[in-house]
């Protein structure tokens, strides 16, 4: 009896907008994949390489997608290699137009 | 007239507007053509970067820290600047190749314009000069403005005191980013990064990390009371997001670390006195450490161990900016009620209730707003 009593108030408090300690980890998740984000870009700015490319950079869970059309194709793979880098990034997602590339994949 | 690799022309000063002029050196460096540039009496607006929040005073610290991001009135006494333009004409044509039989061609590099050794101070309102800031720009086609390497010596940024500021600061496709940031500052260091969206007016995130800070140095510097019965180490990290000014709008989680502390806390000595227990010496805390996360203007304490000398508090609650407090605490199988002013809480231990402890730790928040 206290057990479903214990539940329903938990659903009741939920369905209310109590903070649960899901929304702490929710918080976490994105702190952590706006830090990530950040990072890739950082890395991108600094590689002579990648630089003067137009990237964009999302994240996801940790699986970083890169985005947009480069003039060369070095700099594709060097983009992917720099993102691979970076601490926390669990996947990187190639979303990358080539110079030639009708359209991106 | 000439002066070593520079071509001098000490007579020239130009007047390009009102405060801003060159002088009096042009000429040639080994980069290129470079040109000494002045600003002097150029003044900037006042604009808060964080809004005061209209229901209460800058009275607490945490108050005082979100309510210190702010640019002030300056009035730029001067800036100096060598300016060098790195356009090397010899090396704007092709070598050789043929582009259209796939052969690799080597392309001379694009041309650079360089201002080093800007020293730019600044002057307030009230007379006062602004810490020095010293930098240096890189600006290079095709994609224009490449970096500033910024360095400011001793001062203050809005309320904080600081020995010393590094950073650079890059444009990059909509972003501008805020790296390698360092600051030396209540006898430790801060550093981390920013990243500031242009693309949406407001929005930012990034991540700072202190290390070492003396609490002794921060409390006497936020005015806090028992500052001398306060010493240890802090260090720990934030990571953040925000839009906009709003403290409503900023979302964050980190970790704070104390260690070699002699540190005296209202929470554990009035939970000493709950409990019966000694409240000299014995309640003092000898390290800390506590995971939070900041939202909805609130700052949540998601776990927190407080240690004294062989004991262990464990903390977790809610702290409003104005230093409310609404905490459980823990010590060896007892529950406390912390609650009222952090500075000075009331303390109850709460009877043993299975059904309705775990409902307390759950704290009304208001729907997330985005």
């Amino acid at each position: 009896m206290k057990a479903r009593l214990s539940l329903l108030l938990l659903l009741v408090g939920c369905a209310s907008g109590y903070r649960t300690e899901e929304d702490s980890k929710e918080l976490r998740r994105e702190l952590d994949d706006s830090t990530i984000e950040s990072r890739v870009r950082m890395a991108l700015a600094s590689d002579p390489e990648t630089t003067d490319e137009p990237l964009e950079v999302t994240v996801v869970d940790g699986v970083v997608h890169l985005r947009g059309a480069v003039s060369r194709d070095p700099a594709a793979a060097r983009a992917i290699t720099l993102a691979r880098e970076v601490d926390g990034v669990a996947k990187v997602a190639d979303r990358i137009t080539r110079p030639g590339a009708s359209a991106s994949r | 007239m000439f002066g070593g690799n520079h071509v001098l022309q000490p007579k020239v000063r130009a007047q390009l507007a009102k405060g801003v002029g060159m002088d009096p050196s042009i000429g040639f460096v080994l980069l290129g053509p470079d040109l000494n540039l002045y600003l002097y009496d150029v003044e900037f607006r006042d604009e808060r970067l964080h809004a005061e929040i209209p229901w209460a005073k800058l009275e607490m610290p945490l108050r005082m820290l979100w309510g210190s991001g702010r640019v002030r009135t300056v009035r730029l006494r001067e800036l100096r600047a060598t300016i060098v333009a790195d356009a090397d004409i010899s090396r704007s044509s092709s070598t050789d190749g043929d582009e259209a039989a796939g052969e690799t061609i080597e392309r001379p590099p694009p041309p650079q314009l360089v201002i080093e050794d800007i020293d730019i101070q600044l002057r307030q309102r009230d007379g006062s000069e602004l810490p020095l800031l010293k930098a240096d720009y890189l600006y290079a086609q095709p994609a224009g403005a490449r970096k500033v390497d910024v360095e400011v010596g001793a001062g203050t940024a809005g309320e904080i005191a600081f020995d010393g500021i590094t950073t650079r600061v890059q444009p990059s496709h909509g972003h501008l980013l805020v790296k390698d940031f360092k600051m030396r500052t209540f006898g430790g260091l801060v550093d981390g990064f920013l990243d500031l969206h242009l693309k949406y007016a407001g929005r930012y995130n990034g991540e700072l990390h202190w290390h070492l800070l003396e609490v002794e140095r921060i409390c006497r510097y936020f005015e806090l009371d028992h500052a001398e019965r306060r010493r240890g180490k802090l260090a720990g990290n934030l990571k953040f997001k925000a839009w906009g000014p709003q403290l409503d709008q900023f979302e964050g989680a980190g970790e704070v670390r104390m260690e070699r502390a002699r540190f005296w806390s209202p929470v554990s000595f009035k939970v000493f006195g709950v409990l019966g227990l000694p409240q000299r010496e014995e309640s003092w805390l000898v390290a800390a450490d506590v995971g939070f996360s900041v939202e909805d203007g609130l700052l949540y304490l998601e776990r927190g161990a407080l240690k004294g000398t062989g004991y262990v508090l464990d903390i977790q609650g809610i702290i409003d900016l104005d230093g409310a407090c609404d905490l459980e605490a823990e010590f060896e199988g007892t529950t406390v009620a912390v609650t009222g002013r952090l500075a000075d809480p009331s303390v109850r231990v709460l009877p043993f209730n299975a059904v309705t402890a775990p409902i307390d730790r759950m704290k009304r928040k208001p729907l997330r707003k985005r």
